[in-house]
């Protein structure tokens, strides 16, 4: 990926389409624009596209059923944009390979945000698994990455945030390692740290307490002397 | 009053069982009578036939006598004149004896023709049924062969209370009289009447409660199902069985039910579009603000555009409540707690959890317990500062309770603040933001839990809010 990535935003809305192209342009983007499914498969024909960005209820041919299609074509990352929150309709587009999803109305600021991250995560070649939902067990819970869900080993559902979501996926994804807070923040929320930035701290202390048997004395997350923070136990996958 | 209010029976086949006793009661009551009054008549006959018979033998036997002293010539002989002949306990009087009591004038007639029949003739017969007391002693001395008889052939049998007093005036001017003493009326036929009532109850009676029954199980059924009815559960219409009537209303029902789902439909339809259709134009401004370069004014808009994507939802949640369509499923509810909290302490609000003892864990749907939290922990900071929040296990439900250190509400007005689009402010403005519908969809997704969610001032001040579940 050089110069300026390359976006392929889907909407049959022209109201958001346009200004939403014209706003990611300003952000440093190349937006190529297609108002169906159809134009879509054929714009990443004939153009490199880095990512795209999917409306999901269009006339015609669904953005689920393109994410299909895309992901069973190659590794390109796919944002859903949808008007529904419903939870089935993001476990359905995450288990059919979307990276990601933001529910309309979206703060275009935070999809660039989240634009940004997927990115970097392609780049670095750390886009695991690419539309498989894996599951990680570790210790006796399973971290179920379609539903983005946290299970006890007594099938027990251990409601976690999004953000706690993707600090312990950064983890189970990288057992042993040492992860500094910088890395982290990266990982988890594609930004860099403030010089007082507390927010893996607290994070991470909310992961305890919902995983230690004793979050005074963790035995799963370890704090790394030098400023970090290590899994500290055998994960499996599948 | 209350006794028979109690005693009435409330069901459909308790009243059609009642009134069919009710009815058959009067007929056998009118089926005693009758039959009492004829075993009456019959007993008088029996009676009047026996002492009549004694008569015309006395009769018949007197006038051969006074032929034989005719032909003999010899003055007719007096014997005993006014008196009794023993052997047949009748009396020879000049009157009639006077006997209280009842005059039975048929069997009179029914004598005067049986001993015109046997060549006897009264000029006159009077029948009396008497107490037996009454009677002459000389009479009621052996006032009939039966008398004897049925204590000898029944021995329990009443002794008789009732005899016929029979007099008739003989050819010459004298009156003969006898008694016949009456069989004890009623015992027997009243223990056979019952035996019969007993029967008969039982022949009618328990085929009624079977057609009833039956009759009333689909009535039953439906009930069922009406109390059962949601729009979230979709079964097959019911079998119409049973009787026309109750066939004709299954099929209406049904019918009904078909109507009322597919209205429910189309209102989820409706709302569904009009959430999409509203959060597209929406959509479409969150995205134009960004050009706005003030950004104090680009802030401000994007907090109205989140307001009202936030009313659209709890809008749209209230209307779908009943087909959310996510299942039960055992979840760590400290956890669940843990994480709404958090999402109030990252955007500043003084939100706490007080260490839980021990796990807490329910069977619940994460998502909608998690918008009630919200909402319930929200309105807490909103209204009352400060949200402490703590999570229990009592007694076979689990409750989470948020105290704050508010007003508190009137506690006249506590029940009105779960009515949709109520707040606590009287003026209804709408500084503090929201839909109204917080607490609202808060005891609605409670109460599809089989919880509740309940507000109460503290003593002390603030006020707390409980959600509890069972669990």
């Amino acid at each position: 990926m050089s110069g300026r990535p390359h976006l392929l935003l889907i909407d049959d809305e022209t109201s958001i389409r346009d200004p939403l192209a014209r706003y990611l342009e300003r952000q440093g983007f190349r937006v190529t624009e297609a108002e169906s499914a159809a134009s879509g498969r054929s714009a990443l024909g004939a153009y490199g596209i880095d990512l795209v960005l999917l409306d999901i209820m269009m006339p015609g041919e669904d953005g689920l059923s393109l994410t299909r299609h895309i992901r069973a074509h190659g590794e390109m990352p796919v944002i859903l944009l949808t008007a529904r929150s419903e939870e089935t309709d993001r476990i359905v587009g995450l288990e059919m390979g979307a990276d990601d999803y933001v529910v309309k109305p979206f703060s275009p600021r935070e999809l660039v945000a989240r634009i940004k991250t997927i990115l970097r995560r392609a780049a670095q070649g750390v886009r695991v698994e690419s539309g498989d939902s894996t599951d990680y067990r570790f210790a006796g819970w399973t971290l179920k990455t379609a539903e983005q869900e946290l299970y006890a080993a007594d099938g027990t559902l251990v409601p976690i945030s999004s953000g706690e979501y993707r600090l312990i996926e950064a983890l189970v994804q990288r057992p042993g390692q040492v992860l500094s807070r910088d890395q982290l923040l990266d990982l988890t929320q594609g930004r860099e740290a403030g010089p007082f930035d507390r927010a893996i701290d607290n994070q991470i202390s909310r992961l305890r307490k919902k995983i230690e048997v004793d979050p005074k004395n963790p035995v799963l997350i370890k704090t790394v002397w030098g400023g970090g923070y290590r899994l500290a136990t055998e994960v499996r996958t599948g | 009053m209350n006794v028979l209010q109690r005693l009435w029976p409330r069901t459909l086949v308790g009243q059609i069982l009642l009134a069919a006793a009710l009815a058959l009661g009067l007929a056998q009551t009118v089926n005693f009578v009758l039959l009492l009054r004829s075993i009456e008549t019959q007993a008088i006959g029996q009676a009047s036939a026996f002492a009549g018979g004694r008569l015309i033998f006395v009769a018949s036997d007197d006038r051969r006598a006074q032929r034989m002293q005719r032909r003999a010539d010899r003055p007719p002989q007096r014997r005993g004149g006014e008196g009794v002949r023993r052997r047949n306990s009748t009396l020879f009087s000049s009157t009639p004896p006077a006997v209280a009591g009842e005059s039975q004038p048929d069997a009179a007639l029914r004598i005067m023709d049986a001993a015109r029949q046997n060549d006897v003739q009264f000029q006159a017969v009077r029948v009396t049924l008497a107490d037996r007391a009454d009677v002459p002693p000389p009479m009621r001395r052996r006032d009939g062969p039966q008398a004897g008889l049925r204590d000898r052939l029944r021995p329990g049998a009443a002794p008789a209370r009732r005899s016929l007093v029979v007099s008739a005036q003989l050819g010459s001017g004298q009156w003969v009289s006898t008694a016949s003493a009456l069989p004890q009326r009623g015992a027997p036929v009243i223990g056979w009447l019952i035996g019969q009532t007993l029967i008969l109850y039982l022949a009618i009676l328990l085929p009624l409660a079977f057609i009833a029954h039956r009759v009333t199980r689909p009535l039953r059924t439906l009930t069922g199902r009406a109390n059962a009815f949601s729009a979230e559960s979709v079964h097959a219409p019911l079998a119409e069985k049973g009787p026309e009537d109750i066939r004709n209303l299954i099929a209406a029902i049904n019918a009904m039910e078909g109507r009322v789902t597919a209205l429910i439909g189309e209102k989820d339809v409706m709302l569904g579009a009009i959430g999409h259709d509203l959060k597209t134009p929406l959509a479409a401004l969150r995205v134009r603000i960004e050009s706005v370069d003030d950004d104090e004014e680009r802030e401000r808009m994007a907090a109205s555009i989140d307001e009202m994507v936030g009313i659209l939802d709890d809008i749209l949640v209230l209307a779908r409540l009943g087909r959310s369509g996510e299942a039960l499923r055992r979840t760590d509810l400290t956890a669940l707690t843990e994480t709404v909290v958090a999402e109030f302490v990252d955007r500043g609000g003084a939100a706490t959890l007080a260490d839980a003892s021990g796990l807490v864990i329910a069977d619940i749907r994460p998502v909608l317990i998690r918008r009630a939290l919200r909402n319930l922990i929200g309105n807490a900071l909103k209204y009352g500062g400060v949200a402490r929040v703590h999570v229990a296990r009592d007694r076979g439900s689990v409750c989470v309770t948020i105290d704050d250190d508010g007003p508190g509400i009137d506690q006249a007005a506590i029940e009105t603040m779960f009515e949709p689009f109520v707040r606590a402010e009287a003026s209804r403005n709408r500084a503090t933001g929201g839909s109204g519908l917080g607490l609202t969809i808060a005891r609605a997704i409670a109460r599809q839990h089989g919880g509740a969610v309940t507000l109460v001032n503290r003593p002390g001040g603030g006020l707390t809010a409980r959600l509890s579940l069972p669990g």
